[in-house]
């Protein structure tokens, strides 16, 4: 992505380049009195390859299409996958006391230092 | 059939943001080679067919399902964008031949 925005910011140079080249050739042909004249190839030939490169810096960045089909996405989850609610988890009942690295709440502070259920311990959080 | 709207989405998008950038880049090219009349018509529909040649030839490789047709990959959005190549197309050529 980030090679072929490089790309694409390159090949925007080589247009702009080929712009000035022609302006010039313009501004003297125009002066000699040679106006029939066409563009010199080498300035098209610039013209077309940085047309060519941008375009195929754009369609990278554009990105790969994906599948539509609905079935084809859910087919490879797995059933644990789907069911898993995780706005549904609790951590904060009685059976973290199980847990080896349960502190019990101080004596004193009990009925007064009770969590709420729905709390997160702090080492889930990140 | 069950579609996926978050895909169907995602690939509307690409494919709209490649043909613009291909009317942009396509009428600074136009611009900058100093065609006139039909001829710079016929090279956007050239640039044009060839980016939807270049889909079609994307699309048959894989067997994954992107658009409901594929006469999308080719069609779609070419002439919506007619008028931003147009605009590009005056621009240069005015930034380029004429002052």
């Amino acid at each position: 992505m980030a090679f072929f925005k490089a790309v694409l910011f390159m090949s925007l140079g080589v247009l702009f380049h080929a712009a000035y080249s022609v302006a010039e050739w313009r501004y003297y042909s125009r002066k000699t009195d040679q106006d029939t004249e066409s563009i010199p190839w080498d300035i098209i030939i610039q013209t077309l390859a940085g047309f060519l490169l941008a375009m195929i810096a754009v369609l990278n960045i554009a990105g790969e299409f994906k599948e539509i089909r609905a079935t084809v996405e859910l087919s490879q989850k797995s059933w644990e996958d789907v069911r898993n609610r995780p706005s549904f988890y609790l951590f904060n009942h009685r059976a973290m006391a199980l847990s080896p690295d349960y502190v019990p709440p101080s004596p004193s502070a009990s009925g007064m230092g009770r969590s709420h259920l729905t709390k997160i311990p702090d080492k889930y959080l990140s | 059939m069950p579609l996926n709207p978050r895909n169907v989405m995602l690939n509307t998008k690409s494919l709209n943001f490649s043909r613009t950038a291909l009317s942009v880049l396509g009428g600074g090219v136009a611009g900058i080679l100093g065609l006139t009349s039909i001829l710079g018509f016929l090279f956007y529909f050239a640039a044009s067919g060839l980016l939807g040649l270049v889909y079609l030839m994307q699309s048959s490789r894989s067997d994954g399902m992107f658009f409901l047709s594929k006469q999308q990959l080719v069609t779609s959005y070419v002439f919506e964008n007619l008028f931003t190549y147009i605009l590009m197309w005056t621009l240069v050529y005015g930034c380029v031949h004429v002052y």
